[in-house]
């Protein structure tokens, strides 16, 4: 966190200063003229200090509106009231003349300013509550949701009367697009995606825009949320190009992501459902209950590379999808000791960025490798993604030290001192990806241990003595694996026509 | 940075107060929060997964022309001699070079192209190699420039400025993401021997400017000694140069205590840096144990030390060192007369061993997560300077367009992004500035290239000043 946006923080803090010493410098001044006192220093003192709080309520304002999770044109409001109480407020102090003209008008301002900071943080509707009608629903409370009818099929009184202990069935109608997603819509995407503004060619605001979607295609999967742009951009990381509501404005809340989430699992309809429900005995048969979601356990949303790569929303197949799947699941940070013992070995430690606490070991500057170093590491095995253990004498026996790293996704073995038998220890590593074994000992018979890494992407083979007929088996059992076999060399131009030749390795004389 | 902690607590009179200012407690808590010092780097970079680790920068210095090596303008050879329609240069001022011409006749070489890979892309026949690594590269055709002349454009883009006295790209990156390798630099600069020498090349280009000097680009020199003064003077062994950068480093922080000059920690760090270069290098950069098949596919003139080719295998074993930004210059583009001829040269120099490069790092697994980059400052107008003849002229400066390619991390494969118009004038679909270039390279990177910033002088500088898009669709 920036300094400055501590120093926002205090803002709500801050801003009760001035408002109470100001009231109270007012306060004095009547007091002043009924009782007919000299007490002018002490009002002067008083307006001083409030104009002096005031500006630093400002200033820490300013701040804490840079973070941007405001309504913006609320905030300029709240921004301008409080500005102009501010200047008022010095005014007051310096111009003794016109004190009660400015006084009277910055105590006025004072309550605008004020009931704008309010609605910021309460919500516009804190004061007077809108009434509840069925076109304009505030956001519902899931947990104790009213508005949801009931008619038993049985007996009308029977919920009532002595049946108490009894399961019945009931007939539940629910209408969760009216009650739920038309609120979260109207209130947090409509301002881009409606009638006056139709942001990437969206309207969100009838049943057949949502349907048609926007200029990317369709937006809406009904039963499968995951693949349903309205509901995965909303979990793409804020920086992300493609999250919705975009980075600065109102962003939804977690229970209303899970309705949405709820909405579209059930199917979508935009009519209002009946079902046929059987109530247990005692429970409360009001209450339709939305799960709540945990965001993280969520599947991970596609990443918007992936997505501008494809040119559409919906496109989902990222290249390092393994990779990125387990970045976007948190994990806790590696501890500062784990780290410097790492450090002080010689191995360099990279991160993932900003907020991540995974990590790459590099072993580049190792310069007396040895396999205790790998024991160092398993201190962050949740941590690290990739390894580079390259041209270090790793042995077969060191790669069992790697089991415990479920996350590895990348391996760099290449030019190092493993075999066949050193392969076998890998194949507990369910989201490797790439391996790259260029430069070693390994042999046909090792590749048979690589179909155990399903989600294994790229393998380097160059300069190993593994065969064509291996490499053929290799791919038979893994289609969708490259395998980078290397020794490549031009064609001359003077015999142009081919394309570039890639030898196989095993034709060494060729190298 | 903790100025704080850095400084051992003595502090001078402008941080105390914007120390101060800001709240004594803000100080001590952007300690705990900034990240991790057992990390790479203390600048809490990277801001999110990088896709590329290192860079390797192939700079055509003086401005190949896109017209004969990428950008494939069949309109030229049908007007071949008429006039540049007054329309399509509308009011572009073009170099003093030209501006007295009375004529400004289309040209165009006796030079085929041709469609190659699965991305079908324009490659002419100047560039044979390149075709056969096709389905590698990402070629741009639309990327623009502000200057008109070498020093300002290569100065533009190299440090996204045009009047020079800004750090260069490598030195941010440096600086930003520090080095993997602890005993070579994290950026190397190679200037390769040429065919023709046309524009110089000054120091500034891969110069820190206000980053603190350790971020300097590393000259690496074709010869014997590549590194001057890097090896001891005769009669000082091991032990004596040890002891005497103990002393050194022991007197540079007696003075540090009393002038807190942050240069200081630079010229121990730089010290340490070069003593442990002095093992480091020499091993990097011998290539007498590269066996024969490397020279075949880098070309013969990787076995003279200071070609192109030769740098372009010093700059796959300084990548495969983990060094973080190899920057390589070669001269001799700028053709203003005698284009069809002296291009076949320059391109026989670069063609085969850039493309070598790329398949080199391909066999090695580095291609995944190191990016090439080749390209020059500006692109070459299509209309002749001097006389036009079928088998001779020459073409000025034009900045309003050119060609370069990337490939490797984190960049599509077999792509070509961005047209201009059948005249290769102008840019008449996707437009690429310099700074949305450098935007994109900053952005493979893992750097959002509008939150690394130097404060420096008041002002907070950087590389993409106050401009830069990132191009995503050519990202992966």
């Amino acid at each position: 966190m920036l300094p400055t946006e501590l120093i926002g923080r205090f803002h709500p803090l801050i801003v009760h200063l001035p408002i109470g010493i100001l009231l109270f410098a007012f306060a004095m001044m009547v007091f002043q003229r009924i009782r007919k006192i000299d007490i002018d220093v002490v009002i002067g003192f008083a307006l001083f200090s409030g104009a002096l709080c005031s500006i630093a309520a400002c200033v820490a304002g300013w701040f804490l509106a840079q973070s941007g999770e405001y309504d913006a044109a609320l905030v300029a409001k709240h921004q301008w009231t409080g500005i102009a109480t501010t200047a008022l407020a010095a005014l007051a102090f310096a111009l003794k003349r016109f004190r009660w003209v400015l006084m009277v008008s910055t105590v006025i301002l004072l309550t605008l300013a004020g009931h704008y900071g309010g609605n910021l943080t309460h919500g516009e509707d804190y004061l007077f509550p809108k009434k509840k009608t069925a076109q304009s629903v505030n956001i519902p409370n899931l947990d104790s949701l009213q508005t949801v009818e009931l008619a038993s099929t049985t007996d009308s009184t029977a919920t009532n009367s002595g049946n108490e202990g009894v399961p019945q069935t009931v007939e539940r109608k629910t209408f969760i697009y009216r009650d739920y997603v038309v609120p979260i819509l109207e209130n947090k995407c409509y301002s881009c995606h409606s009638a006056t503004k139709m942001k990437g060619g969206l309207r969100l605001d009838t049943e057949a825009f949502i349907k048609k979607g926007g200029k990317n295609g369709s937006i809406l999967s009904p039963g499968n949320p995951n693949a349903s742009s309205i509901f995965s951009c909303l979990l793409l990381p804020p920086d992300d190009d493609n999250h919705m509501p975009p980075k600065g404005k109102p962003q939804l809340s977690e229970q209303e992501i899970a309705a949405l989430h709820f909405w579209i699992k059930k199917g979508a309809a935009f009519q209002e459902q009946i079902e046929t429900i059987t109530i247990g005995a005692g429970s409360s048969p009001t209450a339709l209950a939305i799960p709540s979601l945990k965001l993280a356990e969520l599947p991970k949303a596609p990443s918007a590379d992936s997505l501008a790569a494809k040119g559409s929303i919906n496109a989902s197949v990222s290249r390092s999808s393994q990779e990125a799947g387990i970045l976007s699941t948190p994990v806790e940070v590696a501890t500062p000791a784990a780290l410097a013992q790492l450090q002080q070995n010689n191995i360099i430690i990279s991160d993932f960025g900003q907020g991540s606490n995974y990590l790459m070991a590099n072993f580049v500057n190792v310069k007396k490798y040895r396999a205790t170093l790998l024991d160092d590491l398993k201190s962050i095995n949740n941590q690290v993604l990739r390894i580079r253990l390259s041209n270090q004498p790793v042995q077969d026996d060191d790669l069992k030290k790697l089991a415990s790293f479920k996350n590895l996704t990348w391996l760099n073995l290449e030019k190092t001192s493993i075999s066949d038998a050193g392969l076998s220890h890998l194949q507990n590593l369910p989201n490797l990806e790439q391996l790259n074994l260029y430069g070693t000992n390994i042999t046909d018979r090792g590749l048979l241990a690589l179909p155990k890494c399903a989600h294994l992407k790229t393998l380097y083979l160059w300069q190993t003595k593994v065969s064509p007929t291996g490499v053929e088996q290799l791919k038979k059992a893994m289609p969708q694996l490259q395998i980078v076999m290397g020794g490549f060399q031009f064609v001359k131009p003077d015999s142009m026509g081919a394309g570039k030749k890639e030898l196989p390795s095993g034709n060494k004389q060729a190298l | 940075m903790n100025i704080f902690e850095e400084y051992n607590s003595k502090v001078n009179r402008r941080e105390f107060l914007s120390g101060s200012v800001l709240g004594l407690g803000a100080t001590a808590l952007s300690s705990l929060l900034t990240g991790n010092e057992f990390l790479t780097n203390d600048n809490n970079l990277p801001h999110f997964p990088p896709k590329a680790k290192r860079v390797i920068y192939l700079f055509q210095s003086g401005a190949p022309s896109q017209l004969e090596l990428f950008d494939y303008k069949p309109k030229l050879k049908e007007m071949f001699g008429q006039e540049l329609p007054a329309s399509i240069r509308g009011e572009q001022r073009v170099s003093g070079m030209t501006a007295n011409q009375r004529s400004f006749p289309l040209a165009y070489g006796k030079f085929t192209f041709g469609q190659y890979g699965q991305g079908r892309i324009w490659l002419s026949d100047l560039l044979p190699y390149h075709q056969q690594i096709a389905d590698e590269l990402c070629v741009v055709k639309s990327v623009h420039t502000e200057a008109i002349n070498h020093d300002p454009a290569v100065t533009f883009i190299q440090t996204g400025s045009q009047q020079g006295a800004r750090p260069s790209f490598g030195s941010w990156i440096s600086y930003g993401l520090g080095s993997e390798n602890k005993n070579l630099p994290a950026f190397c600069v190679l200037l390769s021997r040429s065919t023709s020498y046309d524009q110089p090349l000054y120091a500034k280009l891969w110069n820190n400017a206000f980053l603190p000097s350790e971020h300097q680009g590393v000259l690496f020199r074709s010869g014997d000694d590549p590194i001057l003064y890097l090896n001891d003077p005769p009669g000082v062994d091991k032990v004596t140069r040890r002891d005497m950068l103990d002393v050194l480093a022991k007197l540079h922080k007696q003075q540090l205590e009393t002038v807190l000059d942050d240069e200081l920690n630079s010229r121990i760090a730089q010290y340490e840096m070069a003593y442990r270069m002095q093992t480091a290098v020499p091993d990097t950069l011998d290539v007498s144990k590269e066996p024969d098949w490397v020279f075949d596919l880098y070309g013969p003139q990787a076995r003279k030390p200071g070609t192109y080719a030769a740098n372009c295998l010093l700059a796959r074993k300084l990548i495969e060192n983990d060094v973080r930004f190899v920057q390589l210059y070669h001269q001799g583009w700028d053709q203003h007369g005698n284009l069809p001829t002296d291009i076949k040269k320059l391109a026989k120099d670069v063609d085969q061993a850039s493309a070598a490069l790329i398949l080199d790092l391909k066999q090695r697994g580095l291609l995944e997560d190191t990016l090439v980059i080749w390209g020059g400052e500006f692109g070459r107008g299509c209309y002749s300077q001097g006389k036009l003849t079928p088998d001779n002229y020459g073409r000025d400066h034009h900045p309003r367009c050119y060609s370069i390619w990337m490939a490797g991390a984190g960049v599509k494969k077999g792509f070509t992004y961005g047209e201009t118009d059948d005249f290769g004038y102008n840019i008449i679909k996707d437009p690429v500035h310099v700074h949305d270039y450098q935007a994109t390279i900053m952005h493979l990177l893992g750097i959002d290239h509008e939150r690394f910033t130097f404060k420096f002088q008041g002002r907070r500088y950087r590389l993409t000043d106050v401009a830069g898009h990132v191009v995503k669709d050519i990202l992966l």
